[in-house]
């Protein structure tokens, strides 16, 4: 008897629009003791169908189907049925920690309350009991967690909290809805580590839904593919990532940048996914660095004051970016890499001039910013650009695309007047891919990646020769961000730009970059050649960070992608 | 937030991710949207129909509303010849009502509109600036809410008489701080967006700042909270009159016969206060309603 069966499982809501289909018949089996992991992109139903396991859905959601846990059904039962489950049967991580954790209680006081549910033992005995399952997860300083606010903690320890938690009940089986999305590298793959331990030892099954193929890689034993409501492709790990039988699942594997990847084709074509095998048929502008650079920063530094007091002792200040020296040649994508903290967005600001610094020069083209007017200034911001990484809140939600791509061509000079201006949004907008009828539309009328795609117009509209970009595909889908990317290199060979590029993720960072920056604690601690980063990384945070890289089963040494991909199994595998 | 609540909102995104979301004219748009509004509907007529009426008074009015009948006074509803009654003067109720609205008209909705557009100045400029200057805006609009409105309306009154001018520009200043500190909160929420940031890096001065980006994100909470206001500010305004500082007897006035007609309550006149009084509630419904559709039709999102 399976610890979790689904069958035809079907999830409907009905929205303002009818009813829309958010699962459309899956059938799932999880055997006891098992890690699988249920992998899709925005709006496939993973999460959704998680929900449907935990009991958790709105009440607008109609369910069809059987769950059965341990042979009894879960669906239809009453709340108090399920609540007896949950805890002990079934428990569930949430990707957003500090959601998950009530602001108002000390962590102590969670978790005690979560180890006293239906268990008769004494505060005190609670307390302790909480303890021990925190020193489990991996938390030394169990003291002070215990007495800790939720807000108070790292993104890391609360997720750590929260799977102490649920894991505090011995759950049959655990589902965790994207946990680590939210986390830095190295600590995704500890908290990945801690969820292959806790299964090992204690035989608990996990249920881990996901977007990134390198945590199916590393984490589970079977995996199961959605794809708009449905499960299209379902297997063992390995068999499903080395060997994929449906082209949707093919298409998503070779999206994902992986290092190594560019050994296979370093010039400036190259591109991400299916079409990587296909040259690009566009008129290659040479990208021979320029001897002088277009930027160059030195000894640039900034502080903030975080706590202002009369007494000159008592202040206190954070050296967000300190003593930070680099060149970036023209037509050239510098990289800037780093974990959260570590300055980079900070330093973004401060060569974009958004943010004022506190010493150190910013020259570009030879001119020091410092010495600007403001009518320099404006005309460096028509050559100097920058794309957010969070396109939702960096487009003004109540204004139109089309508003908001003319007004900069205006006021920047690009245009000469209103109907020129349009005419330069409706070639911005094209250029990445939308149509002059998306012009008219609000921000919230589009998908994730069609805002990046905007933010990039908006870029673009006003002709830049520098484009800052932080982080701009963090937010989204493999196969969007693999989409985004290749338009980014594409843009940069028709339009002969130059990029700042700021990510956290390393195969990311090797694909695109030419030469790259590590960031730490505000310093950069080495520059090098990012074509090959295993060779080039030196410092050992460097080599930290590309350890916590997950990759998967190795498809370095396959072809590209160019024969169909139905007949995958022949394809060539390299360890 | 319940995992119920977690789990709704990245269902429904994942939800609603794959659905295409049409746009037609943005006018039709929000037309359509406000018709489908029913209570909204029915607010913006009510408020219409009030306009059409006092306009058409001297028409529509089956007597003059000053015209004292003494022997037929306090006549309850459905007496012969007059409808809805008399007052105490043995005026008729409906003339009256029919005329009284034409004060609310003129002073209060005037005066709430100006205030909400003072106040969209003084809070974009005090939300948005950081130096000293918009805390002293503030402290003048906290000055202005400690400060007691009757005094305010009395100063006014001896300066430049109890006219129109001054009732106005006392509820004006009534209103004034309530509507300001809303809108100094939203511009402060929103000076540190995104796309605050995203415009000045495209080049744009403080000012168009101000005025192209931030000001569309908060005409909305500027036109419900004022709409909110109306109801309240033709109360003030009895209130006022009541005292002799605005409206003079014996002009009709929704709030002054409500004053007046609560003397005769107990004396067999509870038509008078009473039918004035659900009038006023009428009109301060019908503003919220349509204020409410208003914010639905302006916020561009589902």
């Amino acid at each position: 008897m399976s610890l979790l069966k689904i069958e035809q499982l079907k999830v409907d809501f009905t929205g303002r629009h009818g009813l829309e289909s958010a699962v459309r018949g899956i059938d799932l089996h999880i055997e006891a003791g098992e890690i699988v992991a249920l992998v899709g992109e925005s709006g496939s139903g993973k999460s959704v169908t998680a929900a449907a396991i935990a009991g958790l859905l709105p009440r607008e959601a109609s369910v069809h189907g059987t769950i059965s846990f341990e042979g009894s059904a879960l669906l239809g039962k009453p709340e108090s049925a399920l609540e007896q489950i949950r805890g002990s049967g079934i428990a569930m991580v949430f990707q957003n920690p500090l959601s998950s954790l009530d602001p108002s209680f000390r962590v102590g006081a969670q978790l005690q309350e979560v180890a006293r549910h239906r268990r008769d033992i004494g505060q005190a005995e609670a307390l302790e009991h909480a303890a021990t399952w925190l020193q489990r997860v991996g938390i030394v300083d169990t003291k002070r967690v215990l007495r800790a606010w939720p807000h108070e903690l790292s993104g890391g320890m609360r997720q750590r909290v929260m799977i102490a938690m649920a894991a505090m009940g011995r759950p049959r089986l655990l589902i965790a809805d994207e946990p680590t999305t939210a986390l830095d590298a190295t600590l995704q793959k500890d908290i990945l580590a801690l969820l292959k331990s806790l299964n090992r030892e204690f035989g608990m099954a996990v249920l881990m839904i996901t977007h990134d193929f390198g945590v199916v890689s590393f984490l589970s034993e079977r995996v199961a593919v959605m794809k708009a409501g449905r499960i299209v492709e379902h297997g063992p790990t390995e068999q499903v990532l080395t060997a994929p039988r449906h082209a949707y699942t093919a298409k998503l594997i070779a999206a994902v940048p992986e290092l190594g990847l560019r050994r296979l084709d370093p010039s400036p074509a190259r591109r991400l996914g299916e079409s990587g095998g296909r040259k690009a048929a566009v008129s290659v502008i040479s990208n021979q660095p320029v001897s002088d650079p277009l930027l160059k920063v030195q000894g640039l530094t900034k502080t903030f004051v975080i706590e202002k007091s009369w007494l000159r002792s008592h202040v206190r200040t954070l050296d967000a970016v300190s003593d930070v020296h680099f060149e970036v040649r023209r037509g050239e994508i510098f990289g800037l890499i780093g974990t959260s903290g570590s300055g980079k967005s900070t330093l973004a600001r401060l060569v974009a001039q958004l943010l004022a610094s506190t010493s150190g020069s910013v020259q570009f083209a030879g001119a020091d910013l410092a010495q600007f007017d403001a009518a320099e200034l404006r005309r460096f911001r028509q050559r100097f650009q920058f794309v957010f990484q969070d396109s939702t809140s960096s487009l003004n939600p109540r204004r139109t695309i089309g508003e908001q791509l003319c007004d900069p061509a205006l006021r920047l000079g690009v245009a000469r007047n209103q109907p020129h201006a349009y005419q330069l949004a409706i070639e911005a907008i094209e250029r990445v891919g939308l149509t002059a009828r998306h012009l008219e539309r609000f921000p919230h009328a589009f998908s994730g990646g069609q805002r990046q795609r905007i933010g990039i117009a908006r870029a673009l509209v006003v002709k830049p020769e520098f484009i800052v970009l932080d982080e701009p595909t963090s937010a989204l889908d493999v196969s969007i961000q693999a989409d985004i990317l290749n338009l980014l290199l594409e843009l940069r060979q028709t339009l002969d730009l130059t990029y700042l590029f700021i990510a956290h993720s390393l195969p990311v960072i090797e694909f695109m970059c030419d030469r790259v920056a590590v960031m730490q604690s505000g310093r950069i601690i080495e520059t090098f050649d990012a074509a090959d980063l295993h060779a080039n990384a030196l410092q050992p945070s460097t080599r930290a960070l590309l350890d916590a890289v997950l990759s998967l089963p190795s498809r370095s040494g396959e072809a590209s992608n160019t024969g169909s991909i139905q007949d995958a199994s022949t394809a060539e595998l390299t360890p | 937030m319940p995992p119920s609540e977690l789990v709704r909102e990245k269902v429904y995104a994942e939800a609603c991710s794959a659905c295409e979301r049409f746009a037609p004219s943005r006018l039709s748009a929000a037309a359509t949207r406000l018709a489908s509004n029913g209570l909204a509907l029915c607010g913006l007529l009510f408020i219409l129909l009030v306009f059409a009426v006092s306009a058409a008074a001297p028409w529509l009015a089956p007597y003059d509303p000053n015209a004292a009948d003494p022997v037929l006074r306090l006549g309850g509803i459905g007496t012969p010849g007059h409808l809805l009654g008399l007052d105490a003067q043995g005026r008729d109720m409906l003339s009256r009502l029919i005329w009284g609205g034409r004060t609310s008209l003129v002073v209060v909705i005037p005066a709430v509109f100006g205030a909400c557009v003072l106040s969209l100045l003084l809070g974009l400029y005090a939300g948005y600036s950081r130096s000293r200057v918009s805390a002293v805006v503030m402290r003048f609009i906290d000055i202005l809410f400690a400060f007691p409105m009757i005094l305010f309306a009395i100063n006014l009154a001896t300066t430049f008489g109890p006219g129109i001018i001054t009732v106005t520009v006392t509820v004006l200043f009534c209103a004034l701080p309530y509507v300001t500190r809303v809108v100094y909160a939203e511009v402060r929420a929103e000076r540190d967006k995104e796309y605050v940031e995203a415009a000045r890096a495209l080049g744009a001065s403080s000012f168009e700042i101000v005025a192209r980006e931030i000001l569309p994100n908060v005409m909305t909470s500027v036109v419900v909270y004022g709409t909110t206001l109306i109801g309240g500010m033709i109360v003030f305004l009895a209130g006022l009159s009541f005292l002799g500082l605005g409206v003079q007897p014996p002009t009709a006035d929704w709030g002054r016969m409500v004053g007046e007609g609560a003397r005769v309550m107990l004396l067999g006149g509870g038509h008078v206060a009473t039918l004035p009084a659900l009038v006023i509630v009428a009109f301060a419904l019908a503003f919220n309603r349509f204020g409410d559709g208003l914010r639905d039709v302006l916020d561009p999102r589902d």
